[in-house]
């Protein structure tokens, strides 16, 4: 069905669309990868996130977390917290673990690649 | 000075000012109508409440105890209005890449990329993963089966009701797996899984929520669970009785039309006590052909109509599609109400032709008959296309008919009775009912009765006739044998089954007389021993 967005002029959705998609792909990579160091909580991941400027809006994280555990990547514990109600406490799996190493090397792959283009302009 | 409100969010109470709980019930708001369409809705909604309820934990001192406006601004700062995620979310949606499972949202669409008329059988087609032709095939089958009428209008009714897929989405949605007994049984375990993630989670919350002594998300969380179960048990019951609803209703549709469409089918109609094979031989005695027709097309609608509702209630259970079906329902329902009221009527105009009793009466005097004794018998092999010995037997002979091509037979009556000549007599009554007396003579009048003298034997048909197309009218017709006082009847052993209400002295049962010799007094029949 994608030939339909192709058609014609490129309109301003589909630039947003790209982008939106773009950063999706690369906001579930860095969950991943996160998690990959440390099991966290939400926050946590939020603060690392926004360090990095990946995002804005912390609600933007939730669906993707659930997301993620529904797929098999990510699981979860309720953890006490001192403050406020019990917090889930999020752990990367198994798949998650490869499904990240897939990530790496399409990322990589993909700098690579777009490193290439880029010299190849400015010669 | 201000009032405050008193939320619990997440497990934890708050004090809000008026328009700080104002404006983070318009956000919730926000959030909910954005996740609540979604499987994992509830799940994201219950995060972001409590990363809310975290940041306004830290919002709070002994100092300051209450929430204000400022603070909640400060969080929707924070966490973005859902807008701000919003095209994120629909950009899974169209690529098809969610991490849902698609399978759990699968849908019946009309698949019109591959459709012959609407694309029905085609888009079942792809629900069930089978091969177009199959699917058509099977329905073909089906069509025929039935007679065409009903399947061909559940056709319709499914063409205008089921939403055609369009957008990419849809068309994900609308192909499904395989059905194979795996993939019953993945289902099976996941709608499982579902539950007992439910009941855990449900569970580790009570358990840490109890410490921290907030009984009314407890209380929450249990309904919440028991909730989730009874869902999953309704899904799985729905889809049974929407089984059975097509099932059944394709079973009742499908002997209907066996009873309606073919004669000598395996489902015979024995309405007469002898088989008249068909309802439309049994319409076509009662009533003429136009009347007939549109009765015969009202009652089809009466009963077809439930039926295909049946049916497509099944098929919607099963599925579970959005359907624009109101107009579609409505219109059934007044053409339903149409057909009865019709029916009814039309059943009070035709029942009228039985309003009232005639008869028309001849009597023959064998005067050419010089002996004491007469010989009575039936003609044992009448001939007719359809009989059968049962027809000799049955009691109730207002009710015994034949149909063939071009007539009806009925069982006649057979009596003696005292002559009150000198001659034996021949009394023939024939009796009909109609619209009003003149007119059930006239229908008497016409039904025909043959019989013949030879030498001492006096040989009757067993039947009357009545040439189609006149109708049906509750026909009979009764012999009487005048028999002088002192003389004498012998009844063949083949009258035994006409025989009826014969007065004799000794009250003998009528069956009991054939196959004698009786001499006929005033007061009815003696032995001659």
């Amino acid at each position: 069905m994608y030939y339909k967005f192709s058609t014609r002029n490129a309109d301003k959705m589909n630039v947003e669309n790209a982008k939106a998609q773009m950063r999706k792909g690369i906001l579930e990579y860095c969950i991943l990868s996160i998690l990959s160091n440390n099991d966290a909580y939400a926050s946590d991941i939020i603060k690392e996130l926004k360090e990095a400027r990946l995002i804005v809006v912390e609600g933007t994280l939730y669906p993707l977390l659930t997301r993620q555990k529904n797929a098999g990547l990510l699981s979860y514990r309720w953890e006490e917290s001192t403050q406020g109600p019990p917090r889930k406490y999020y752990t990367i799996t198994d798949i998650g673990h490869s499904f990240l190493n897939d990530l790496h090397q399409s990322w990589n792959e993909l700098v690579s690649a777009i490193d290439m283009l880029n010299k190849k302009e400015t010669k | 000075m201000k009032t405050t409100v008193k939320i619990n969010l997440s497990g934890q109470i708050f004090d809000l000012d008026n328009d700080a709980y104002q404006a983070l019930k318009d956000y919730l708001d926000a959030i909910s109508q954005r996740f609540r369409d979604m499987e994992e809705g509830a799940e994201i909604i219950s995060d972001i409440e409590s990363r809310i309820a975290e940041l306004f934990q830290s919002k709070i001192s002994e100092k300051k105890e209450v929430i204000t406006i400022e603070d909640v601004n400060d969080v929707i700062t924070i966490m973005g209005q859902p807008e701000d995620y919003l095209e994120e979310e629909s950009v899974n949606e169209e690529s098809g890449k969610s991490y849902s499972k698609s399978r759990k949202s699968k849908k019946y669409y009309r698949d019109g990329d591959n459709a012959i008329l609407g694309g029905v059988c085609s888009g079942l087609g792809a629900y069930f993963g089978i091969e177009n032709w199959l699917m058509r095939l099977l329905w073909v089958i089906f069509f025929f089966a039935t007679g065409g009428g009903p399947l061909f209008i559940l056709y319709i009714v499914l063409w205008i009701a089921v939403p055609k897929a369009v957008t990419a989405a849809e068309k994900l949605e609308m192909r499904g797996e395989k059905v194979t007994v795996s993939n019953i049984e993945k289902t099976v375990k996941e709608e499982y899984e579902t539950v007992k993630e439910n009941v855990k989670e449900g569970y580790e919350k009570v358990k840490t929520s109890k410490e921290l002594k907030k009984t009314g998300n407890v209380i929450d969380e249990i309904f919440h669970v028991i909730g989730q179960i009874v869902l999953v048990f309704l899904k799985i019951i729905l889809v049974i009785i929407g089984f059975a609803f097509i099932v059944s209703g394709l079973a009742v549709l499908f002997a209907l039309s066996v009873a309606v469409f073919f004669r000598d089918s395996i489902l015979s109609t024995e309405i007469f006590g002898a088989p008249i094979q068909s309802f439309n031989e049994f319409f076509g005695i009662l009533g003429d052909p136009t009347s007939m027709t549109l009765i015969s097309i009202a009652l089809f609608f009466a009963i077809v109509i439930p039926l295909i509702a049946l049916i497509y209630a099944g098929i919607k259970m099963m599925f579970r599609f959005k359907a624009n079906d109101k107009m579609i329902g409505l219109t059934a329902f007044v053409l339903w109400i149409l057909s009865v009221v019709f029916l009814v009527t039309m059943a009070a105009f035709e029942g009228w032709n039985f309003n009232a009793y005639g008869r028309s009466s001849t009597n023959h005097n064998l005067d050419t008959f010089s002996s004491d004794t007469i010989n009575i018998r039936i003609v044992s092999d009448p001939g007719i296309e359809g009989f059968n010995n049962d027809w000799y037997f049955s009691y109730d002979n207002s009710w015994t008919m034949i149909s063939t091509e071009d007539r009806l037979y009925g069982k006649i009556d057979l009596d003696t009775a005292p002559g009150k000549f000198d001659d034996y007599e021949l009394s023939i009554r024939k009796n009909s009912q109609g619209r009003d007396r003149a007119q059930a003579s006239i229908n008497a009048g016409r039904l025909d009765f043959e019989w013949k003298l030879d030498e001492n034997t006096l040989i009757l048909d067993p039947y009357f006739s009545l040439e189609k197309p006149n109708k049906w009218r509750s026909p009979g017709t009764k012999v009487t044998i005048m028999v002088p006082p002192g003389k004498y009847i012998r009844l063949d052993n083949n009258t035994r089954y006409f025989l009826r209400n014969v007065e004799t002295v000794e009250d003998i049962w009528d069956r009991k007389l054939a196959g004698e010799v009786w001499q006929m007094t005033e007061d009815g029949l003696v032995s001659v021993d």
